[in-house]
């Protein structure tokens, strides 16, 4: 039986984990005792580069980059026909093709992607605190379109990956696409949880009652979150990071970004912010959630002012 | 026999045999071309495809390896491909392939010789830090024996480790870690930055004794495996044991595993990548007292 893979894909800090939480106890059901430590991983970071080695006749600690990206898709597309049941793929990558031209994440074996965005000025602060960075370094990552995590002197624990600026990654899966694409901000899901993810449930391949929606918005609130962690820890929180369930909130940018680089990341991607309703002073302008077949360039509605 | 396929210049030494490091009695060879597919076989994985004339591993623009019997493997170089990748794949995976076929076991696993003669197999994921974990080890009086795949037959009922290396692959970090000068040392390959150091050597096959399990973890921590769950440490670290089934008869690397956890003492060693080399070998030597 050949599993399809549902992609969750965002720039960092853009609520991906969230999604990805509730989409696992949506899958596991109520009856699991929910645990934010026993999430699957979703083929991310060191569990990636296991899958492919599991499945890939060649170790890729001895391959070069473009040989991994070549080989991933295959990787992909023989774990999906080994696998029943749906399997969710955390995704920071832009959206693009392989040296050899294939899509990195196969077409024809993904169900659907759910993309999360989030306001940048708050993506910022978020991935200066994640990364240990200031947030004059993080502005400035934000910006380099050319962000490939992976080194050359040593191997990194995670397998490569191309994340991109903001706006290169964030446009990339909202332009034309091989793949069912439903984009969502961050706030709206903040905002209402319960009509947010009921809706990426259904794209996502869920056909549960609201009922059980509501269950897993409960379980996965912020603040109980902060508290699992806070009492066991999170193993997806990095060393540099002294907390990965920090603020939770829209605005959180406030008081820790300057005037300076709120004009730097207006300058470095205001044209993404205004398709999306991200305003200058930080605000949210309303949007309607969008599910994009393939084919079909993203469209994304801002009411007239 | 010479040991390498490739003349000083690089030439490829067509047709000449070369022994498969660490397996008497095999040889590989390089020649013109190989055919497209290995009759009545399919595809059991990205560039491996297996049927009754052998095993057809394909690395694109590096080469492609056909192995089969169990004493052979012919290699047809891809126009323009990378001599090194080429060796490091024949000395990689298709003689893992190869050792399946003589219903042996490749384990995944860098395999030194400390100072007190005992046998001792550091297994984990690529990437764990075994080589980098041996380094150390050998700096202390250790000699290698094999690093990357091991493999193992049994002999009387022991399981016993073959000799197939006498240099380890370390990326560049690794090296200025152990100052250790690369500028003389031959890459892996091209455009990866890493080097084979040549080390203190074992060359005679020895009964393993431990078998230590890297794994990531925030501090580092021995623990010994308890008998009823040895053969599942173990067991993770064949070579891509999800394909087991098309490479070989699973009951007989299955056999040697279970002779593995019933003659060796077998350790977890934690802290993997977060705590250096030299803290894990401090750990490993305590634990061995």
């Amino acid at each position: 039986m050949t599993a399809k893979l549902v992609l969750v894909a965002s720039y960092p800090k853009s609520g991906n984990t969230w999604a990805r939480l509730v989409f696992e106890r949506l899958k596991r059901g109520p009856s699991w005792n929910f645990s934010i430590n026993e999430m699957a991983t979703g083929f991310y970071g060191v569990s990636r580069r296991l899958l492919f080695d599991s499945v890939s006749p060649v170790n890729c600690s001895d391959l070069l980059l473009h040989e991994i990206e070549n080989m991933l898709p295959k990787v992909l597309r023989y774990v999906a026909a080994a696998s029943s049941g749906d399997l969710f793929l955390k995704v920071h990558d832009d959206m693009r093709r392989t040296q050899d031209g294939d899509w990195l994440y196969p077409p024809d074996c993904v169900r659907s992607v759910v993309y999360l965005v989030r306001h940048p000025f708050d993506v910022a602060i978020s991935c200066a605190h994640h990364l240990g960075m200031t947030p004059e370094n993080m502005v400035k990552l934000m910006a380099d379109r050319k962000i490939v995590s992976h080194f050359e002197r040593s191997l990194p624990l995670s397998l490569p990956q191309h994340v991109g600026s903001w706006t290169s990654n964030v446009s990339s899966w909202i332009g034309d696409s091989p793949y069912n694409v439903a984009l969502v901000r961050y706030e709206d899901l903040i905002a209402d949880p319960l009509a947010g993810f009921a809706s990426l449930a259904r794209v996502a391949g869920f056909d549960v009652p609201p009922s059980e929606i509501a269950s897993a918005v409960e379980v996965t609130r912020f603040d109980a979150l902060r508290r699992e962690e806070a009492d066991y820890g999170f193993r997806e929180r990095p060393p540099t990071s002294a907390q990965f369930f920090r603020a939770g909130k829209a605005r959180s940018w406030e008081g820790a970004l300057s005037p300076e680089l709120r004009e730097q990341i207006l300058k470095d991607h205001g044209t993404i912010m205004k398709q999306l309703g991200y305003t200058a002073e930080g605000d949210v302008q309303p949007l309607h959630l969008s599910y994009f077949p393939p084919g079909s360039p993203a469209r994304v509605s801002t009411p007239s002012l | 026999m010479t040991d390498s396929h490739f003349a000083e210049e690089g030439i490829a030494r067509m047709d000449t045999p070369v022994p498969v490091a660490g397996v008497l009695g095999a040889t590989s060879r390089i020649v013109p071309r190989l055919p497209d597919h290995v009759p009545g076989g399919r595809d059991v994985a990205p560039g491996l495809q297996v049927g009754p004339g052998g095993v057809l591993l394909s690395v694109p623009n590096v080469a492609r390896y056909l192995v089969h019997g169990g004493t052979a493997i012919e290699v047809e170089i891809a126009e323009g491909g990378d001599h090194k990748a080429v060796e490091l794949f024949l000395r990689g995976s298709a003689r893992a392939i190869l050792i399946y076929q003589r219903g042996e076991l490749p384990l995944e696993a860098t395999t030194i010789i400390d100072p007190r003669g005992t046998c001792i197999a550091l297994c984990g994921f690529s990437g764990a830090g075994k080589s980098t974990l041996a380094a150390v080890l050998i700096d202390r009086g250790a000699r290698l024996l094999a690093d990357g795949i091991t493999r193992v037959t049994l002999s009387g009922g022991r399981p016993l480790a073959w000799p197939s290396n006498t240099s380890l692959a370390l990326w560049a970090d690794a090296c200025e870690t152990l100052h250790i000068d690369t500028s003389k040392l031959t890459p892996v390959r091209l455009d990866l930055e890493k080097f084979f150091v040549p080390v203190p050597a074992e060359h005679k096959p020895l009964p393993i004794a431990v078998i230590v399990k890297l794994r990531l973890g925030s501090s580092p921590d021995v623990l010994d495996v308890p008998k009823e769950l040895r053969s599942d440490v173990i067991a993770e670290n064949i070579f891509r044991k999800l394909l087991i089934d098309s490479l070989t008869q699973a009951e007989n690397p299955a056999r040697i595993v279970e002779h593995i956890a019933s003659y060796c003492r077998v350790l977890t060693l934690s802290g993997a990548r977060e705590h250096p080399a030299e803290e894990l070998a401090n750990c490993l030597f305590e634990a061995l007292l």
